[in-house]
């Protein structure tokens, strides 16, 4: 059982760690990424791709 | 039984100011839809970290959080393994590139599209109900674990405030997502991703300085026993469950299930696929772990106050079955452990979670019927404007749905296995026709047809179905668990893919030399 406690604790100690500097990174990359996908003031999304043609009938 | 709450007047204004403002965010959103494209998929202007943060805003919800937390307060650290296998499958699937990579050089964008490509069109729309249905289903007890989060946390105890919550968080969902769409999906996933991520953290802290490493492991020893810890152990959740979790958490939850597989569709390159997987499987993991640890956490607080043994526990000191109670334990928790002003923002984030699973997955299952079941039946030909219409239509409907089931339903298993379950509706039949139809050439319609239909045996693994059919452990002289049922409909359907291929030759790929 004892083995089974420490495999835990470094499980959830690892897991708080990795998903705090993921969210540190994501945070401010996705804040960016946001910025520019509504910069335009005409009222489209900055980077839209347009559907081609036939993507209604796929 | 009234718990203590940090709840205060303070922290009501926080999350009112919160509601307003995402009112505010849909009508602004708005502005920028102007077809089914920027609806559906926000124009496909996503870059990278914002693409990361929605997926982790969809994938890390209030709904995840409840279910997750659940099981913790059930299952003690065993439960932990869930997360382990999840984030090692996506591991997996990101360094071989299983099931994602050949589906993504199809050049499909749904899973249903691919079905119509190398089955044929029926299959397509067979697979979009059973998909829609099996999607609405699993929604269904989302607005419950919203409205049980809520009152519990801010001590609404009236019994009809539950009803109440759950009709104000529809009604704010549904006028959300019908008005702004993908794009307003984007920006909540965004702001929920912030808001939660750093509050779950700011969570953990202040349940590590309640409760200490010590207590967890002495409460989850002395409720749980060796079943606590070892996941192998029959006395907590055995062999057979485990497999059942490697299949659904491990590799359909990341290779399987339309919002992962939507990523997939959409990334760039194969070698983009193999790295999102690789990379999101910390968020695999995490998304599991960290609300199971808060879940322990709370078992071992009640453990230790007797006003929480006597709601918490039996006589015998063994967590209760009735998982209305259970689902409980996190949110009343955090309400006596957080602090004024922390307690409202951590309502606020969790409510932004509820709201982003909400709007990503209402879109997501209105979206598939209309494309991949209406669409079709009429030839293709409905226009963009009328499609927009009746994704819109629908979503207004599933809401509905949505109130009615989860006043109705009795749950009567944990809301994880539940989901599972509902899921596997769909899932099963769509895992055989995938790695079928990519992997082995002579896959044909029929045996597709056969294993998507396979898929509705899932329901058996449901308690109040089991009950209704009399395939209890009296009449059985064995209990048949949701896994059981789940790895047997999974086996069939393969059984059923072969034997249907075997005798019944020819597929839509035979005919267009495709796939």
């Amino acid at each position: 059982m004892n083995l089974w406690i420490t495999f835990w604790a470094w499980v959830i100690a690892g897991s708080m760690t990795a998903f705090a500097i993921l969210a540190v990174v994501v945070a401010i990359g996705g804040w960016g990424d946001l910025k520019v996908m509504f910069s335009r003031s005409d009222g489209r999304l900055s980077g839209r791709q347009e559907p081609p043609e036939d993507e209604s009938s796929s | 039984m009234d718990f203590l709450t940090n709840f205060t007047t303070f922290d009501w204004i926080i999350v009112a100011v919160y509601l307003l403002g995402t009112v505010v965010v849909g009508i602004y959103a708005n502005r920028f839809v102007s077809d089914m494209t920027d609806y559906i998929v926000a124009g496909r202007s996503l870059k990278s970290f914002a693409s990361i943060a929605t997926m982790l805003g969809s994938e890390i919800g209030l709904v995840t959080v409840m279910y997750t937390s659940q099981k913790g307060f059930t299952g003690g650290f065993a439960a932990l393994h869930i997360g382990v296998v999840a984030g090692l499958a996506c591991l997996l699937v990101g360094l071989t590139g299983f099931i994602v990579v050949p589906l993504r050089k199809t050049g499909v964008m749904t899973i249903p599209e691919y079905y119509s490509l190398r089955f044929g069109p029926g299959v397509r729309i067979l697979g979009g109900v059973l998909l829609s249905v099996a999607g609405v289903l699993n929604m269904g007890v989302f607005l419950k674990a919203g409205a049980i989060f809520v009152t519990s946390i801010t001590g609404l105890n009236d019994p009809a405030a539950i009803n109440i919550v759950m009709a104000v968080l529809i009604s704010l969902v549904v006028f959300y997502t019908v008005l702004g769409g993908m794009v307003s999906v984007v920006i909540t996933d965004y702001i929920q991703f912030v808001v939660l991520s750093f509050g779950m953290l700011a969570c953990c802290w202040f349940a590590y300085q309640a409760v200490s490493w010590e207590a967890l492991v002495t409460a989850v020893k002395e409720i749980h026993g060796e079943g606590g810890f070892n996941p192998f152990n029959e006395d907590g959740y055995g062999l057979s469950y485990i497999m059942w979790m490697i299949f659904v958490f491990g590799i359909v939850s990341c290779a399987v299930w339309p919002t992962a597989v939507m990523r997939v569709c959409a990334a760039e390159n194969t070698k983009v696929v193999k790295r999102l997987y690789t990379w999101s499987s910390i968020g695999f993991l995490t998304r599991f772990i960290i609300p199971m640890f808060l879940g322990i956490s709370a078992l071992a607080y009640f453990s230790m106050s007797e006003h929480g043994r006597d709601y918490f526990f039996t006589g015998e000191g063994e967590v209760v079955a009735d998982t209305n109670i259970t689902m409980q334990a996190l949110p009343t928790f955090l309400g006596e452990i957080l602090p004024a002003g922390v307690i409202g923002l951590i309502t606020a984030g969790m409510l932004a979670a509820f709201m982003s699973t909400h709007d990503s997955y209402l879109l997501c299952w209105a979206s598939v019927f209309v494309e991949d079941v209406i669409n079709p039946i009429a030839g293709g030909e409905l226009p963009d404007r009328t499609r927009l219409l009746l994704a819109r239509i629908m979503i207004v409907l599933i809401g509905a749905f949505l109130y009615v089931w989860s006043t109705w339903y009795p749950m009567g298993q944990d809301m994880m296995d539940y989901l599972a379950v509902s899921a596997a509706i769909y899932f099963i039949g769509a895992f055989t026709l995938l790695v079928g139809g990519l992997y082995w050439k002579q896959a044909s319609t029929v045996g597709a047809y056969l294993a998507l239909a396979t898929g509705l045996l899932a329901v058996f693994g449901l308690p109040p179905v089991q009950e209704a059919v009399g395939l209890t452990s009296k009449n059985l002289g064995f209990e048949l668990t949701e896994a059981h049922v789940g790895l047997g409909a999974t086996a069939l359907a393969v059984v059923l893919m072969v034997a249907g291929s075997l005798y019944f030759p020819g597929s839509r790929a035979d005919r267009t030399q495709g796939a």
